[in-house]
């Protein structure tokens, strides 16, 4: 009964997300103007620049997508014209600028590796300085752990 | 007359420079020969430099005050018709005034530290003071030999250029000076930290310092971020919040690993463990205050912030480089005072989401950092220029974020030494429950604009906002039955007797609810643009605003404000009428937007003035509609307050209250 209660609640989620990935034009618009810098010199995307130069990228941008161009064309566009610094994030088909994608996921996944590895390694010390003194298995509260227990009863109450 | 009173702050400073020269000096010979007559007078030098930069901060705010435009600074950053309030804030507005409000924060923290500092550390306070003393001398060398807000002119211009009008607002009274507070405070646990090596002390009193101090400056940062965070909102006229400029991001960087710290520090209090890891914090977290100023003076980067190119960006290079080698000179030099004691039982344990969580947070950290200095990799590397902004951050980021959220759940209810599938079955069955309903819920709700990285947000927020339900009704219960007591004293007592475990639970709540805030008002915004005559009407999201005319006014030190009148109502109620303007000031080449925002709980209105001709009679607005922009607000608000109450003294009567409170719960259980 929980089960089926769960399963009802996950297929609500899932059919509601799936539909949401049809892009209309207007949302491709926004999405380019969240990608290109307004080079008016706020150093602001487009979509938040409310300068005159940001309205002309924007009716641009509009006139460009009713032309039949996609989100690429348009953003290559203004690569060719205005150099690199206008798009608002490095580009990742330069093979260079993945790496500031990755590095980021790659500094964590190696943290998470460092972690694992480090933990497996205290977890068997632990054990084997446990079996070492011959301490019980399960349910031990030794000393130390009896007085912190006391100490925190303390704290609450 | 006020020229003196110029070379009267320059002299100031000179003699502050000196005495600080001197300071550090018989603190460092003063500990190696154990002479405590050379330490009290080093001590001494400490309040002497205080109050001599104080005078100096003193002499500025006067010369600002009246207008004295012999004096550079004066007269780059006031005029005549500027407001008394802003000329109090054009101390900080300028390079040299905001690295004289640096060694004015740091020099009153060394004060606080070397004069205030009782009970237990006492000994590690002269090598604390020497630390941050040493730390105040490039400060003070830079504002003394390099950059002086003392200089002068050799006329004296009739009036000054006035303060950036951006800078005119109630905000900058406030998020500079807590930003400072916050950003220069992190000196303080890194000079605790250090000197608790240089003493081979790694124990309880450390951590019980370096943990105050961390929590009091990671509040103050916290508060500075939140602020300035308004001030781009109400200021910056785009309609957002943050915009992941390279001055942001220093700030954000070092609060991070600062809530790293705090968290991991629990680690080493509980275990013993993971002493490297919290000194390596500690110094990582000041590290990166240093590297953000010099982000921020180098000018190598483009940002709203920045004070412009300028040489000093290599002085704070070669003192990152300086205070980084030192740092890990001291850490190694005394890597076996912090040899830790072993303690993981399980891998399923509080001690690992606390290493979660960790890693996470210096992730994160280490995301923005790495996305703030591509640039700079780039050209140097490649020769091209290339931009990070938002898209990166916000693709980057928010999957670390959403993990962080999820995580804020589980670490304060998972066992510490070794959970079991039980413990996590009676701890988060019914948080998840609750999550995975709203969830459903929202996704019903919202069917025709769902977004993926809103829900797993509102879930995860849903989530925490559960569990840290669940285990405050749960120890009130066990409360209750213990002492016998009623609701509401049980509710009071549970809570000030544990003021760190209920402080951090504020904290935790106030986050989520901000998270809560960030979502909506950054995936559910609209926005609409339209020019519009008298009497017509623009619709946006449910609101109809009127426009009914404009007003030009004359309102100092802007020569004409230019204000149009937009009546708001929202389902034919009438709700206010909000006047978003543009001034024009005659230190701006183009007129300055003032935002107009009608605020509610559920959604801001944000009105821009975008252009007009009054002959034609028509404006054009540019009209956001935020949802949610108030709970960023609020948990922002909440965010402090738990940390003022987890930091609040306890009180005797209190302690008292918990023996008798002892012996009650003894006698019924």
């Amino acid at each position: 009964m929980r089960g089926s209660a769960l399963f009802i609640v996950v297929a609500i989620i899932l059919a509601a997300v799936s539909p949401v990935l049809a892009a209309d034009l207007e949302t491709i618009a926004r999405d380019i103007e969240s990608s290109l810098i307004c080079y008016c010199g706020c150093t602001m995307v487009v979509a938040s620049c409310s300068c005159g130069t940001a309205e002309q990228i924007r009716a641009d941008i509009r006139q460009r997508l009713a032309a039949g161009e996609d989100r690429d064309d348009i953003l290559a566009a203004y690569v060719a014209q205005y150099g690199d610094t206008v798009l608002a994030y490095p580009d990742p088909a330069v093979p260079f600028n993945l790496t500031a994608w990755v590095m980021p996921f790659l500094g964590v996944a190696a943290g998470g590796t460092l972690i694992f590895f480090l933990v497996r390694a205290w977890v068997r010390n632990y054990r084997d300085r446990r079996d070492e003194a011959g301490e019980a298995e399960e349910g031990m509260f030794d000393d130390k752990y009896r007085r912190r227990a006391e100490e925190e009863w303390k704290d609450y109450f | 007359m006020d020229v003196n009173m110029a070379q009267l702050g320059s002299i100031t400073l000179f003699l502050a420079f000196f005495t600080t020269l001197y300071v550090v000096f018989a603190y460092v010979v003063g500990i190696a020969t154990r002479n405590v007559r050379l330490v009290a007078s080093a001590r001494g030098g400490v309040g002497g430099v205080a109050l001599l930069v104080s005078l100096a901060s003193a002499v500025l705010v006067y010369l600002l005050l009246v207008g004295d435009f012999k004096v550079l600074y004066v007269a780059q950053y006031t005029n005549r018709a500027l407001p008394t309030l802003y000329k109090v804030s054009a101390f900080w507005a300028g390079q040299a005034g905001s690295l004289l409000l640096w060694a004015l924060v740091l020099f009153l923290y060394a004060f606080v530290v070397a004069y205030f500092h009782r009970g237990e550390g006492r000994d590690m306070v002269p090598y604390a003071s020497a630390i941050l003393m040493f730390i105040g001398l490039f400060f003070l060398y830079l504002l003394t030999f390099v950059s002086s807000p003392f200089e002068t002119l050799d006329f004296t211009p009739a009036d000054g250029q006035g303060l950036n009008p951006l800078l005119q607002n109630p905000g900058m009274l406030i998020h500079p000076v807590t930003t400072y507070l916050g950003y220069v405070g992190f000196a303080v646990p890194f000079a605790f930290a250090v000197s608790a090596l240089l003493l081979r002390k790694s124990g309880v009193i450390w951590i019980k310092l370096t943990r105050r101090w961390t929590l009091i400056t990671w509040m103050f940062l916290s508060i500075g971020i939140i602020y300035g965070a308004q001030w781009a909102y109400v200021e910056l006229g785009w309609g957002g919040y943050w915009a992941w400029d390279p001055v942001e991001n220093a700030s954000l960087m070092p609060w991070l690993t600062g809530t790293a710290f705090l968290h991991s520090v629990m680690i080493q209090e509980k275990k013993g463990m993971l002493k490297v890891w919290n000194v390596s914090l500690v110094m990582m977290t000041f590290l990166l205050t240093i590297f953000g100023t010099f982000l921020t003076r180098s000018g190598i980067l483009s940002s709203v912030h920045a004070f412009g190119e300028s040489t000093l960006g290599m002085y704070f290079l070669g003192f990152l480089a300086l205070m980084t080698l030192g740092s890990l000179y001291v850490l190694f030099n005394r890597m076996e005072v912090l040899a830790q004691e072993n303690e993981f039982e399980s891998a399923l344990s509080k001690e690992s989401s606390f290493l979660l969580n960790n890693l996470l947070l210096v992730g994160a950290a280490f995301a923005v950092f790495w996305g703030t200095v591509f640039p700079l990799i780039s050209e140097t590397l490649r020769g091209v220029e290339v931009t990070v902004s938002a898209p990166f951050f916000n693709r980057v980021l928010v999957p670390i974020g959403i993990l962080l959220v999820v995580l804020t759940g589980i670490c304060p209810l998972i066992a510490w030494r070794r959970s079991s599938f039980e413990n996590l079955r009676r701890n988060f069955l019914y948080p998840l429950g609750v999550m995975l309903v709203v969830m459903a819920g929202l996704a019903f709700y919202l069917r025709d604009n769902l977004n993926l990285g809103a829900l797993l947000a509102y879930g995860s927020s849903t989530f925490v906002i559960a569990t840290i339900v669940l285990d405050v009704l749960r120890a009130l219960r066990v409360r209750q039955r213990v002492t016998g007591e009623g609701l509401v004293v049980a509710l009071f007592r549970m809570l000030t007797r544990n003021r760190r475990r209920y402080g951090g639970y504020l904290v935790h709540l106030g986050v989520v609810i901000m998270i809560i805030g960030i979502a909506g008002s950054s995936i559910y915004d609209v926005e609409v643009t339209k020019t519009v005559r008298v009497g017509e009407v623009i619709e946006i999201q449910g609101y109809t605003l009127e426009y009914t005319g404009i007003d030009l006014e004359q309102r100092p030190p802007a020569l004409q404000n230019v204000v149009a009148n937009v009546v708001v109502f929202k389902d034919g109620q009438r709700l206010g009428i909000v006047r978003p303007e543009k001034a024009f000031h005659p230190n701006s080449e183009g007129p300055v937007t003032e935002v107009a925002i009608l605020s509610s709980l559920a959604h801001d209105v944000y009105v821009i003035l975008a252009g007009w001709d009054l002959d034609r009679g028509v404006a054009t607005f540019k009209v956001k509609v935020n949802p949610l922009v108030a709970w960023l607000w609020f948990g922002a608000y909440l965010l402090v307050a738990g940390t003022v109450f987890a930091v609040w003294p306890e009180g005797r009567r209190l302690a008292a209250d918990r023996e008798v409170n002892l012996a009650i719960g003894r006698g019924s259980g």
